[in-house]
This record gives C-alpha cells, structure tokens and sequence, in this order.
C-alpha cells in the first residue's frame, strides 16, 4: 500500500506542478519591441491555442490556420518574449479574456527602442516552447516606470494559497471521517467476529454431540478389558 | 453555450464542496457535544446510548442554524470570483 501510494505522490505531483505553472499568471518586466499578427498553422499544439469556439476556422486535414496576434518583447537583460494575444474561452484556462484587440492596441502604444526604453509590465500565462511553437497568453500589459517595480504575482500566489487550503481541509476531512466513523465500526466489526468465533468454539461441543454419538454407535460396544 | 458548460461544471463543483463541509462542520458540532457530556458526566463515561441520545436531541435543529446555513456561501463565492476576473482582466 505505501509503494501504490509512493508511486502515486512520484508521479501526480509534478504533474500537478506543471498544472499549476502553466495556468498560473507571471509578471515580466519587458520593452515592447512589435506587435503583429501572423497566419498560424495549428496541429498537434491546439491544446496549447485558445478552444476552436472561440475563433472559427478548421479544414479537413484537422489543422486550423488562424490569425493570431503576437507581442514580441524584450527584458532588461537582452533576453527576448514573444507572447501571443489570443481570447481565452469561458471553459479554461479561467481568464475570461475577451479584450485581445484592445490589449493590442495598448502594446502597439508602448512600442519602444532600446535608447529610449518605455518598460512595461506583462502579465501571462503559459510557456514558451519553441519546438512545439507554442506561446504564453499576454493577460495585460501596463506601463511601469522602471524595471526595479516587483514582479510579485498576488493572483498567483492567492490561488496557490487557496489549493494548499483546499489539499489540508480534504487531508483533514478523510482523517476525521477515519477516526470518527470508519475505525468504530471496523473495531465494532472486530469484536463481532471474535464474539461470533468465541461462541462457535464454546458451542461446539453442545453442537457436535448428537453427530458423535451417532458416529460413536459405528465403534464397537464397550467390552471389559481382556485380564 | 460554453458558458452554459462552465456554470454547470461551477455548479457541481459547489455541490460536492457544499456536502463536504456541510457534512464536517456536522461532525464539529457532534464532537464537541460529546466532549460536553464527557464533562458533565464524567463517571457515566462509558454510556455510549445515553451520550448518543443526549447529541441527537442537541443537533435536532442544527439544519437551521446560522452556521449550517452560512454554508450556502460556497454557491455564491465562485460567481463572485467569475464576476471580479472578468472585470479585472478586461479592464
């Protein structure tokens, strides 16, 4: 039992960490460097796009080609960002996104050169894998004035809080419906089984006499022992 | 239509966690009950028939109760929360 439980924890745990990372929303503080939209081939990645009704469009071949909006940035420290702008659905991830055109319209407005950075805050979720092209959703973009402002995530870091909340109120709940109600009757269980035992032992003398006898008529009758 | 599907997934979720913390603060209130008449008969300590009836007259009203009723609450929580999202994300 505790090997299927071991094995259990090895593997839902960072399944359920990549869960978390994924849905989660970052802050990144980035210089807007273009805004465009492109044509997209969407395969194999759909689970990582936005839901299909969202944004119309699918042919035969099971692949949709979609326009899809991009925001290329920059970090302070060279590395770059390319986010897409897509709506979300209402089913998941829950964002509730519905601004995407507005949203480019503010990233156009912060476009900037390196000499004159105009910093931006991001907020996104999602990652960035290249090989399977798939891109983190930009939730918003703000202005902030330098690239010192914390990137701490209070959303993100309330919904952790709210599932550690959740996991110990279901621990605590499966002990306390354990030691309350499962562990008295199993132990209430217990002691009719070995009462029920005890008896059958006890009784069966008494039981088994009439069979005995019976069974005792097959030997021969009692004789005076040879002198 | 997908928002149809998600309210309804919302709703099931709320039922399930509305029983489960319904049926725990129950086992709350029955807990400490025991424990009263633990203290107020410690020499009957062993009586399990008369602490049970002792516990169900006490909890007869406890569906009623303010406290079994702020439950209710988890149906509201996730609207409010679906509500605040949205306009916060789409400001």
């Amino acid at each position: 039992m505790k090997y299927i439980r071991t094995a259990l924890f090895i593997i839902l745990l960072p399944a359920l960490f990549l869960f978390v990372d994924y849905v989660l929303p970052k802050n990144e503080i980035v210089r807007v460097n273009d805004t465009y939209s492109r044509i997209t081939d969407i395969g194999m990645n759909a689970m990582f796009y936005a839901q299909e009704d969202v944004v119309a469009g699918a042919d035969a071949a099971g692949q949709t080609r979609r326009d899809i909006r991009f925001i290329s940035a920059v970090t302070p420290e060279g590395n770059v960002r390319v986010y897409r702008n897509e709506d979300t659905g209402w089913v998941y991830p829950p964002y509730f996104k519905y601004d995407s055109a507005n949203l480019q319209a503010e990233a156009a407005a912060l476009v900037s050169n390196e000499d004159t950075p105009k910093w931006a805050m991001t907020t996104s979720y999602g990652w960035r894998i290249a090989w399977l092209s798939i891109y983190p959703n930009a939730v918003s973009v703000k202005r902030v004035e330098s690239t010192d402002v914390s990137t701490i995530n209070v959303v993100g870091l309330a919904v952790l809080l709210f599932m550690f909340w959740t996991v110990q109120f279901l621990n605590r709940g499966y002990h306390r419906l354990m030691r309350r109600s499962v562990d008295p009757t199993l132990a209430d269980l217990d002691a009719r089984a070995d009462a029920f035992r005890a008896g059958v032992v006890a009784g069966a003398e008494e039981r088994t006499r009439g069979t005995r006898q019976w069974l005792g008529t097959w030997k021969g009758k009692p004789r005076p022992p040879k002198t | 239509m997908q928002f149809v599907r998600m309210i309804m997934a919302l709703l099931v979720i709320e039922t399930i966690f509305y029983l489960m913390i319904s049926v725990y603060i129950r086992s709350l209130r029955t807990e400490a009950l025991e424990k009263e008449w633990m203290r107020r008969h410690p020499e009957r300590a062993g009586d399990r028939p008369a602490m049970q009836k002792f516990v169900e007259h006490s909890m007869a009203g406890f569906r009623k109760t303010l406290k079994a009723r702020l439950v209710g609450i988890v149906f509201v929580i996730p609207t409010l929360i679906v509500v605040g999202i949205v306009i916060a994300v789409n400001g």
